[in-house]
């Protein structure tokens, strides 16, 4: 008789495993980048302002860094009334941006140019966000409602919305062959499971 | 007036990417495009009747790609409007609601895509010289 015993909710730490897994999925197979090292992953303490998550972008890499955030929904009500469940926020250094989307056949883009850095990010991280929500509904999750990409250079002067009931994220550093970084945050409350 | 491929992305890149990736497939068609679910309404009246295919992008702010398919779909003279769905969301549940909103889509396109899969999607509905 197969196990049709309901899965155990994942917790914040095993939705970490299913991002890695999401993002190697992602640039290996559509990308065809390898990985240099195994993802690094450190829990952190959310600093809020004002109840919006603090984040800041150069820090990560000490160069000009575009990061874009994704937030999660248990379903289109709650989409639409924007409570979140969680967010994902996705750093690059713009000196990277443009190779690491034309491995994905996007065209070249102008590094110069803000918005379209802007834009860059944001699709890169909708690309991320798009796996990881396909791997958490195969971990037996709720299928998750995404948002529209929030992008910024550097720093977000007025914070990044997530649910402030949460006091962690986990910060995962991907390195890629090429000495090409991708840098996660991860912010998620309880996801229900399906069924 | 020649058919017309309509393209209704947010995203400016992904925009690029599919007119590039038709054009270099040998598509023929007047390429037009929307960065909003908004915007694009007043295109698609202009064009009635001229609509070869239409690209939809999932996630967009404020309206999104379902929501207009849903409204397209209701009304007589833009229900039969061919319309591929295109997505980072690779989850069953999302393929599942789109096809629930129009039974009748075109296709349904993951990103990131390879030329290939969007040919094999576009080949009923448009001319390619190879």
């Amino acid at each position: 008789m197969p196990d049709v015993s309901p899965k155990p909710p994942l917790t914040l730490s095993g939705m970490v495993q299913v991002l890695c897994a999401a993002v190697r999925k992602l640039v290996l197979l559509k990308g065809g980048y390898g990985f240099a090292a195994d993802p690094e992953i450190v829990e952190k303490k959310i600093v809020q302002f004002r109840q919006r998550m603090r984040v800041d972008g150069l820090a990560k890499f000490g160069v000009r860094t575009a990061f874009s955030a994704v937030k999660f929904y248990a379903g289109v009500n709650e989409l639409d009334h924007d409570e979140a469940l969680g967010v994902l926020i996705i750093f690059v250094e713009t000196d990277h941006l443009s190779r690491l989307l034309w491995s994905f056949d996007y065209p070249r883009i102008d590094e110069e140019d803000e918005e379209i850095i802007l834009d860059g990010c944001g699709t890169l991280a909708n690309l991320i966000a798009g796996y990881f929500v396909k791997g958490l509904c195969d971990a037996g999750c709720v299928h998750l409602q995404m948002s529209h990409f929030e992008n910024h250079i550097n720093t977000a002067v007025n914070g990044i919305n997530f649910m402030p009931s949460q006091e962690k994220k986990y910060e995962i550093r991907f390195l890629l062959q090429g000495n090409r970084r991708i840098t996660a945050e991860l912010s998620m409350g309880h996801v229900p499971m399906a069924g | 007036m020649l058919m017309k491929i309509l393209i209704v992305d947010d995203s400016l890149l992904d925009r690029k990417l599919l007119s590039r990736s038709l054009t270099n497939a040998g598509v023929k068609n007047e390429i037009i495009q929307a960065d909003s679910a908004e915007s694009a309404f007043p295109l698609i009246v202009a064009n009635l009747g001229y609509i070869a295919l239409m690209f939809l992008d999932y996630q967009m702010p404020q309206m999104t790609g379902v929501e207009l398919m849903e409204g397209l779909v209701k009304v007589p003279s833009t229900a039969d409007i061919p319309i591929v769905m295109v997505t980072a969301s690779a989850s069953e549940e999302s393929r599942a609601t789109a096809y629930k909103v129009n039974p009748n889509l075109a296709g349904y396109l993951l990103k990131p895509f390879k030329p290939d899969q969007l040919i094999s999607i576009i080949r009923p509905y448009v001319k390619i010289d190879a």
